[in-house]
């Protein structure tokens, strides 16, 4: 066969090309399609080609690391006795208060609408100049709020959300992103006053369990569950991303999931130990430095 | 004296490195300078005894140079710690510069004045700091790689995949307790059907005794299905006639 290359007539050259191009896909379709035919009359050929060509992805060539928890005896202890036992073994019922940073713009109270709706028992409060996020916190403490949520800006979009539990529980900081308001979500659907059932995927480490127990004590012990409400926080490669759906048993084997409420995505920049302190120590913070590996993830 | 005046002419009217000309005056760039402006009694060039006030930081010193020490560049200026105390600063100011020129005195004073005032609100800002917001800096190529990552996450997480999947575990598992408000009862006779037959295909796949324990499935089919009906109707009625007794003992 002539090197295609070789050619120095356009029109010839392409048409080739062209022919080689068709014959290769060709012989894709046609491999493609015998193995289809195989496999549908005989499955266990399948499982066996997809059991030997697993692909490596990131999360399944994701580097050591030793935080990562399984059913340690040890983690079950300390989270028995962490900031958030109160929640979990107290019943105490979540009471959050939602604020802004100073001066916000109409979006960041649209994003803050949306947050009272999705979190039951919910307070938004206007920020005033005069009050700094000492007295804040001290505020709340006194009315028995559980957890604080501020909504920060920046050039008229909400770009970060600090979350704060109060009884002097940890402090995270997220960077919030890839914002949808409802109203913006095609057939989205609307929502009920029923609370909702909450869906935590992926929190690994042990940072990932604060942060996951961070949020399970943002929403009430036990869901209505014939609201058939789901909020789901997934963390994929270190992005949480909420979502919000009303779901429907089709059978057996499928979920008809009809999308509610906004969707957006969290990464964490820092979390502190106790309150917000702007001079205190971080018990982790993100530095562009850490992220040296593709496949290295920390929550 | 004489050297000054050359100086000066050369500085002026050639090339000053400290010169700064713009479309409202002439700006002398030299630090030692007390004025700001391109003088001839501004220039600390052409001035072979002159004087200033400069702060290193936040603490205040008069600088005085003198022709005696005209010949040794390195140790021209001499540098006097003032005073904290602004009054007494001035006092130190009159009493190093007594004799010398009002000029040079009014502008060092002036000069200690306009320090003196920008530090005390430097150190008043610095207390507020906690209170003003934290500016941070936007790292574009962060930004960027994060923003790539975040739709590549994304795509790997196939959100409504997993969240079906959740959901569908929780149902099988029977988390939602035994009658789930969230089902529909087809739906849910056919999961507790399909897990019956699951456990009669596990034991009719174990090899002990087959025939045996189909038989005493048949056999126990059967005597449940007769003495459910039996102890449902006999709840029923029970039920009811404990409602009707509940009833009277209320209105009594």
């Amino acid at each position: 066969m002539v090197e295609i290359n070789t050619i120095k007539n356009k029109l010839k050259r392409e048409e080739l090309y062209q022919k080689q191009k068709n014959a290769k896909a060709k012989s894709k379709r046609d491999r493609r399609t015998t193995l289809q035919k195989e496999e549908s009359s005989n499955p266990e050929k399948k499982e066996k080609r997809l059991a030997e060509n697993v692909p490596n992805t990131l999360e399944n060539t994701r580097e050591f690391d030793e935080t990562i928890v399984e059913e340690d005896a040890e983690v079950a202890a300390d989270e028995a006795t962490d900031e958030f036992s109160q929640y979990f073994q107290n019943g105490l019922t979540p009471k959050i208060l939602i604020t802004t940073s100073k001066g916000p713009s109409a979006s960041v109270y649209e994003f803050a609408t949306e947050l009272v709706d999705i979190f039951p028992n919910t307070h938004f409060v206007k920020r005033k100049p005069q009050f700094e996020m000492k007295h804040i916190i001290e505020f709340s403490k006194n009315r028995d709020f559980t957890d604080i949520m501020v909504i920060n800006e920046d050039r008229k979009e909400p770009n970060g959300l600090t979350l704060i539990h109060l009884p002097d529980g940890p402090t995270a900081h997220f960077k919030l992103s890839s914002i949808q308001l409802s109203k913006d979500i095609e057939g989205h659907g609307r929502t009920s006053s029923h609370k909702p059932e909450l869906i935590l995927n992926n929190f690994n480490t042990r940072l990932g369990h604060t942060i996951g127990r961070m949020f399970t004590a943002l929403f009430p012990h036990v869901p209505e569950f014939q609201g058939r409400q789901v909020a789901t926080l997934h963390n994929q490669r270190d992005f949480i991303f909420f979502r919000r759906h009303r779901y429907v048993f089709k059978n057996a084997k499928r979920v008809n999931l009809q999308e509610l409420g906004p969707r957006f995505t969290l990464k964490l920049k820092w979390l502190q130990k106790g309150t917000f302190d702007r001079k205190g120590e971080h018990e982790w913070m993100f530095k562009p430095e850490m992220e040296t590996s593709r496949r290295r993830f920390f929550l | 004296m004489n050297t000054d005046e050359v100086i000066w002419q050369v500085i002026n009217q050639q090339f000053c490195s400290y010169k700064v000309k713009t479309a409202t005056g002439n700006f002398c760039r030299n630090e030692y300078n007390a004025t700001g402006l391109c003088n001839r009694q501004s220039c600390p060039l052409a001035n072979s005894r002159y004087a200033t006030v400069r702060e290193q930081n936040g603490v205040i010193y008069l600088f005085v140079k003198t022709p005696e020490r005209a010949h040794m560049p390195s140790k021209m200026w001499e540098k006097i710690k003032l005073s904290k105390n602004y009054a007494q600063a001035l006092e130190q100011i009159d009493k190093e510069l007594i004799y010398w020129p009002n000029f040079s005195v009014h502008k060092c004073k002036q000069r200690l004045t306009k320090i003196t005032q920008y530090l005390i609100k430097m150190r008043k800002l610095k207390l507020k700091a906690d209170e003003r917001p934290k500016l941070v800096g936007i790292k574009k190529k962060i930004d960027r790689r994060e923003a790539r990552r975040e739709v590549k996450a994304e795509a790997a997480a196939r959100l409504d995949k997993a969240i079906e999947k959740e959901l569908l575990d929780r149902l099988k598992s029977h988390a939602y307790g035994d009658a789930p408000l969230n089902v529909h009862e087809d739906v849910w006779k056919e999961i507790l059907d399909g897990e019956k037959g699951a456990l009669e295909v596990d034991s009719d796949q174990t090899d002990e005794d087959d025939s045996q324990s189909e038989e005493e499935e048949e056999e126990d089919e059967e005597e449940r299905e007769y003495v459910s009906d039996q102890s449902e109707d006999e709840e029923d009625m029970e039920d009811m006639f404990e409602k009707e007794y509940e009833h009277e003992t209320v209105e009594l």
